[in-house]
This record gives C-alpha cells, structure tokens and sequence, in this order.
C-alpha cells in the first residue's frame, strides 16, 4: 500500500496544478490508477513513481499521472435512481414546461469518458418517443481533455459497456468494433464535447434545463464547492433541475439551492431568492 | 440467501464464478450442462437466478433456455446467459426466447452485480462512493 510520505506529495501535487483536494482515504484510488502507469514506465513500484515525479513534476509523467486522477471512474447509469428520476419525474416535468418551444438543454458537466450523457441521450431516445420532435441540445464536459476526446469517440470496451448498460439497449444502440463496443452516429451527433474546467469562469454556454454536476464536487474545498454551485444557478434557468452525485450534498453550501422533495436522487431547484422566479411545482399549486 | 445456479462446462469459470459470487452474497448450486442444470431446477425450485453459458455438451444453453421459458409449470427464475458469444444478432436471439439479461465473457464481479441489477435484483447494484 502506498507511504503516507508518498501519499501527502501526491496529494499536494494534485492540489497544486488542479486546485482541487485529494482528500484522505484515496489510498486504493492511486493504487489502482497509478501502479499500472509505473510499470508502463519501467518504474518498479509506485514509490518510484513517486521519486521520479518529486524530480521532473513538470514532465510528461505528471501529465500521465494528472490525467489518471482527474478521469472519472464512471459507467453507464451511474446511480441508476437518477435516471428513474429523470425518466419517471423530473425530464415529464421540464418537457412539460418547455412544450410550447420544445427545446431542451442539459449540461453533462463533469462527464469523463462520456457514459452519463450517453446514458442521458440513450435514455431520451428510448423513453420519450416524441423526442425526435424536440430541438435537444446536450453539451458534455470534463476537465481531462484526454477523457473528453474517449467520450467524443463514443468506443468503449466490453468491460466499460457491461457495467451498467442494459443489454438491449446495447445491441440497439452500439456496434462491435474490434473487440469493443462503438455508438451509433445518430446518438454521438446528440452531444457537444468540450473541456472545461469547473473552477474556472464558465465560458459563453448559455442558460441549460437540466444540469448534471455528479461525483465532481467532491473533489473540491468547501469553497471551491460553494464558488461552483453559485456558478451553476447561473447557468440554469430558473425552473431547471442540478443533479449531484448520490454521496454529495449542497446543504450548509449555499443558500441558493434547495432540494427536490420526493426524489430519489439529489435533485435541487434554484431557490425562489436566487431566480426571483417561482419553480415549476410553485407555479401548479399556486 | 438467494440461490444461483450456475450452468457452465468449463470448471475454471464455475471456479472464478464461485469466488465472485458467494462474495456477492449468493448461495450457489453448479451444474455442467442444460441436462444437469434442469435437474437441479426442478429439485430446487427456489433457484432464483440461473448464470448461463451458451456452449455446453448434452444441452446447450440456449435449448435450456426454450426448455425453461416454453413450459411455464417449471421455476421461471431470471435467467442471465454468460457466454464468449458476442454478436448482436445472438445477443438478441438469446433475449428473444427468454433471457433477462446478458454477460459477455471474461467478466468480473462488478459486472454480475450490474447485471443482476439490471435483471431486477437491484439489491445487487453497488452505490456510488466518493
């Protein structure tokens, strides 16, 4: 397992060119991703990979290492509740509201190598058949631009499409390829990839329906996480819906958000001082 | 404990399956092909879940498929194929007479776990953790 020296340079390491915190209790996380890379780069152990870093940090191999530990580890329906949601409750709801534009926009925000807004435009295309109809546009993001080119690709491996992916949506919606799993033109075209760092001013992206900002922010300070959800009410409009990771929580962050009652997921709506607009369930029992 | 039956010729798959799976909390019956495996339904009909390969000597998995699904006075558990076969067109043969869901080989335990959530034991799934 790896040295509490070692950890603690990695850590700072990891603060030091993201701006964001390892945290404690990653110990099986950097085993898992770093060893493979040092013995892909002769080193015999992860201490020397650590040895080698604390000497050349700027190099292609703390580029490696940075790339490792800022990719996600994701899957298809990652917290399947939240799909439920969306399906059953809150994408009815969106739509129901924006019937007479019919456009809808959702922000995938820290999408790694794509599977949650794959799984999002999959689970639009199946289970809203009037969605042909609808002008969606669904932009997908991450920090690790690595990740976002896999994402872009749309090819995943046997292992990546099984974790998660119903079958049947897999044989209606991939193709074999070489050994792993390609997705259909139709649906990679559904979705705008870019890198983009959330701690960083969001470039000219526009208003969204429906934000996705799942297993990121737990990466973050308080502050950061704070400086992050305040960011995002302004990238939502008013009557839309942040989902966050099932593990994370805004509460105590901000007063800006407020939970979603009777969801499943974490869900939360701007609150009515941050829009000065009311919510869409305001507006039905109003 | 929920009962698994896992149906598979080859003993270093039942072997790894074992492993993963009665670390995922199943109580597990083997059988080598579709004959044994029929057997041991009609004994135990509690069986809840049937992990099952494809390729097999005496019955395939495919014709224990039929046999299961087209005579509804034998147990109707979820039934997963796990098998090399990758191509879409069997894929959809096997969902199409009856399978619930559907492993490709090699997998591991975290893809049984989604699987069997997938196939409606979602007490299998695993949770997000940061």
């Amino acid at each position: 397992m790896i040295q509490p020296a070692d950890y603690d340079f990695l850590s700072q390491f990891f603060e030091q060119r993201t701006g964001a915190l390892l945290g404690p209790g990653k110990e099986f996380l950097l085993q898992a991703r770093l060893v493979p890379l040092a013995q892909s780069w002769g080193l015999g152990s992860l201490h020397d990979l650590v040895e080698e870093l604390r000497h050349t940090a700027s190099s292609p191999l703390g580029a490696a290492v940075l790339d490792l530990l800022t990719t996600p580890d994701t899957q298809f329906y990652r917290d399947p509740e939240t799909f439920d949601d969306l399906r059953e409750r809150l994408l009815p709801e969106l739509m129901q509201a924006r019937r007479a534009t019919r456009r809808l926009r959702i922000w995938s925000a820290a999408t790694g190598t794509g599977q949650e807004a794959y799984s999002a435009a999959i689970m639009l295309r199946d289970d809203f058949p009037d969605i042909g109809q609808w002008c969606v546009e669904l932009l997908a993001t991450d920090l690790s631009i690595p990740a976002i080119l896999r994402a872009a690709a749309g090819r995943y491996s046997q292992t990546e499409v099984q974790l998660g992916l119903p079958i049947r949506q897999l044989v209606r919606h991939f193709h074999p390829v070489d050994g792993a799993w390609q997705i259909s033109d139709d649906l990679r075209r559904m979705i705008k990839f870019q890198a983009l760092d959330l701690l960083e001013p969001f470039p000219s992206i526009g208003q969204f329906d429906l934000i996705l900002c799942r297993n990121v922010l737990s990466w973050f300070s308080p502050s950061e996480k704070r400086s992050v959800l305040e960011r995002l009410t302004q990238s939502l409009r008013p009557d839309g819906y942040l989902l966050l990771g099932a593990a994370e929580s805004a509460w105590g962050l901000t007063q800006q958000w407020e939970p979603v009652e009777g969801c499943r997921s974490v869900a939360y709506t701007p609150t009515v001082s941050a829009s000065g607009v009311l919510r869409i369930a305001d507006r039905v029992t109003a | 404990m929920l009962q698994l039956l896992l149906v598979d010729d080859s003993r270093t798959v039942r072997l790894a399956a074992r492993r993963m799976l009665t670390q995922a909390g199943l109580e597990l019956l083997e059988a080598e092909h579709g004959g044994q495996a029929l057997e041991l339904l009609q004994r135990h009909p509690a069986i809840a879940v049937i992990l099952l390969d494809w390729f097999m000597p005496v019955m395939d998995g495919l014709s224990l498929l039929k046999t299961i699904r087209g005579d509804r006075h034998l147990p109707q558990p979820k039934i997963l194929m796990c098998t090399r076969e990758d191509h879409p067109a069997r894929i959809t043969e096997a969902l199409d007479h009856g399978a619930d869901e559907y492993i490709i080989k090699p997998f591991n335990e975290d893809i049984v776990r989604s699987k069997l959530s997938q196939a409606g034991l979602t007490q299998f799934a695993r949770r997000s953790a940061i």
